[in-house]
């Protein structure tokens, strides 16, 4: 043995004080697929943890070979025992084991030490740098803060995906749902808005978090290999909950990753959370519910579901000034079966959030990236946080995009149009190659607007529409080598002034001459 | 549904009616109600919970014989079944009641390894 652990051993014994008090405990009468039945614990709570008392009856060595303490959470409380969703490996729980109560409900470790980290569940590292020295924990279940204690979303959360911070705009403090099948690049946009957040000054940058509930470890792997290439994981806590991992831990989840982040919103820092994604953590609660035979109801799912994810995304907040003026933002994902979003779960979860961005798999094979559907996406409360500069450019973009999409049918006649839907067409096909964007190459807001005010003053009229994205990309470079002033000012004061404005003009008709190429006439 | 009509013939029982009786009484308003074959059934409910009522008998458990005495007078528990598990290596344990006073030496090291190790 190591002399530094006898050192400790040593001292210890020297100042080891027995407790030896009474403590309230059951007996394990059944155990199968994650769930005990228990005997006895008359005392306990309610999601309270209990200990499996795993040392009884072995010799000390063996005792000592025993790799952490094994817990399980209270979810039933019956009239002659309780049943609890074993929290690690059913297979260390054996009929007739001792279960001790312990007094504590179920908590999970917080703090600065966590960022960059991956944890599981029960905020367990899972990443082998070691564990947290000084965490503070915090309630995996809290009440939702009320209303006195809250005030309206009024700043933005750029996503940095164009398309979204142009016509959907999400304020912090705001649930924004994103739903589509599975494929269509839900995760895209997510990991796209955690990388986006490197473009925020540090002191207003938003700790973000990502649960994976019921995802492969490949691809929380990939993720947080991204995150690192990035150079986003520093602000960043992954809280994954694989599919291999027990239904507890993926129902759990997103309220370990809640608590997480309550720790930073409580100290007035903003937060985002992505919750990847819920109908996994739904059918994970599907299965517990009917282990621990709660009556099933509509599409076999507890009578309680709803409740699950409005207690969740209800700790979405964005704080008063006296409680801090810290905010937690949450993104969930719910993945839809064939586009079918009036479900059980996605119409739940649409009814709780503050807006929905919808991804379809018709703009997906048309090679629309991302493949929002702009026309039934919505965002119900962040128009108030978009900046002025914005509103500016896109105020009237979504409206020309649900026109363009339903003039679309009538291109193949295009020899026939008249000269205004033809130009409506002409328009929209610009717009939307405009808004197309590859994945992990996020746009600061400034330049978003610059491109946006290039659009809008049909600078791209003239541009074939296959090389509309490149003129965009490079009169966006030129604006920021020639006018850096102009994505300077408007980045500071949210605004486009007036001598920005004539700045802007300028610039135009200086690439409109520079630049021939992209403006010839056909 | 078993487990009830075992617990109801537990408590028959344990109010001091004869088993024979008790069991006989049990099996004519089940004949009398079409339910007879549910008495195999019963029966083993009945056996369950003869083995859940043993395993919640006070029991003090000690690292040998002779620490029996002590830790019965210690515990305060009288009534307890004395059972010796020498993994504890000494000290006493009791059990019963709903509660654990565990007051072995194999706990007591298992708690300074656990402290210094955590440490």
């Amino acid at each position: 043995m190591d002399s530094s652990i006898v050192e400790k051993i040593v001292k210890e014994i020297e100042h080891y004080a027995p407790t030896a008090f009474a403590e309230n405990a059951g007996r394990v009468t059944s155990v199968g697929d994650g769930v005990v039945a228990i005997d006895g614990l008359s005392n306990a709570v309610m999601s309270e943890i209990v200990e499996f008392e795993e040392t009884k009856g072995k010799s000390l060595e063996k005792s000592l070979e025993h790799q952490g303490k094994l817990f399980g959470l209270i979810l039933n409380l019956e009239e002659d025992g309780v049943r609890a969703a074993i929290l690690g490996d059913t297979a260390r729980v054996s009929e007739g084991m001792t279960v001790k109560s312990t007094g504590k409900i179920l908590s999970v470790p917080s703090g600065e030490e966590l960022l960059g980290r991956v944890v599981n569940a029960l905020g367990e590292p899972q990443d082998g740098k070691g564990p947290f020295k000084n965490p503070t924990m915090m309630p995996v279940e809290r009440e939702a803060y009320g209303v006195i204690f809250r005030k309206s979303v009024s700043v933005p959360l750029q996503t940095g995906i164009t398309a979204i911070d142009a016509m959907i705009p999400i304020g912090r403090g705001q649930r924004e749902l994103i739903i589509g099948d599975r494929g269509l690049g839900k995760t895209t946009v997510a990991i796209d808005t955690i990388v986006n957040q490197k473009n925020e000054p540090e002191a207003t940058r938003p700790i973000c978090i990502y649960v994976a509930i019921g995802q492969k470890e490949s691809k929380t792997a990939r993720i947080a290999a991204q995150l690192a290439a990035a150079g986003a994981l520093e602000y960043t806590i992954i809280v994954d909950a694989p599919a291999s991992a027990p239904a507890a831990l993926q129902f759990l989840a997103p309220f370990a990753g809640a608590a997480i982040g309550e720790y930073f919103m409580d100290r007035g820092r903003d937060v985002l959370i992505i919750y990847d994604d819920l109908s996994k953590q739904a059918v994970a609660y599907r299965e517990l519910s009917l282990l621990l035979r709660r009556p099933p109801g509509r599409e076999a799912y507890p009578g309680d579901i709803f409740y699950l994810h409005s207690r969740l995304l209800e700790r979405a907040a964005r704080l008063s000034e006296d409680k801090g003026g810290g905010s937690m933002t949450a993104l969930p994902i719910v993945e839809t079966q064939e586009g079918d979003v009036s479900a059980y779960i996605p119409t739940n979860v649409i009814s709780i959030t503050d807006g929905q961005m919808f991804l379809v798999s018709e703009l997906f094979n048309k090679g629309v990236r991302p493949a929002i559907d702009v026309g039934i996406s919505v965002s119900r409360v962040g128009s108030a946080a978009q900046t002025k500069a914005m509103k500016a450019v896109a105020g009237t973009l979504k409206l020309e995009l649900a026109q363009f999409r339903e003039l679309e049918a009538f291109m193949q006649f295009a020899q026939d149009l008249d000269a205004t839907t033809a130009a409506r067409i002409s328009s929209g096909q610009r717009m939307v190659e405009l808004l197309k964007q590859k994945n992990g190459e996020p746009i600061p807001v400034e330049q978003q607007v610059v491109m946006l005010y290039g659009a809008m003053h049909k600078l791209f009229e003239k541009t074939p529409v296959a090389r509309v994205r490149e003129a965009a990309s490079q009169f966006v470079d030129y604006v920021e080598g020639n006018h850096k002033a102009v994505s300077e000012d408007i980045k500071k004061t949210g605004q486009i002034s007036e001598e920005s404005k004539k700045k802007l003009g300028a610039a135009m008709e200086e690439f409109r001459l520079a630049r021939k190429e992209f403006f010839a006439e056909k | 549904m078993e487990k009830i009509y075992a617990q109801a013939l537990w408590r028959a029982i344990e109010g001091g009616r004869v088993p024979k009786e008790a069991v006989d009484t049990l099996a004519k308003i089940l004949k009398r109600q079409g339910r007879l074959e549910l008495m195999p059934h019963i029966k083993r409910a009945f056996l369950r919970l003869a083995e859940a009522n043993r395993a919640t008998r006070d029991k003090i458990f000690v690292a040998s014989e002779k620490d029996a005495k002590h830790a019965l007078a210690a515990s305060g528990a009288k009534d307890a079944d004395v059972v010796v598990d020498t993994s504890l290596i000494g000290g006493w344990r009791y059990e019963g009641n709903g509660e654990i006073i565990d007051r072995s030496f194999k706990k007591y090291l298992l708690d300074i390894y656990n402290t210094s190790i955590a440490a």
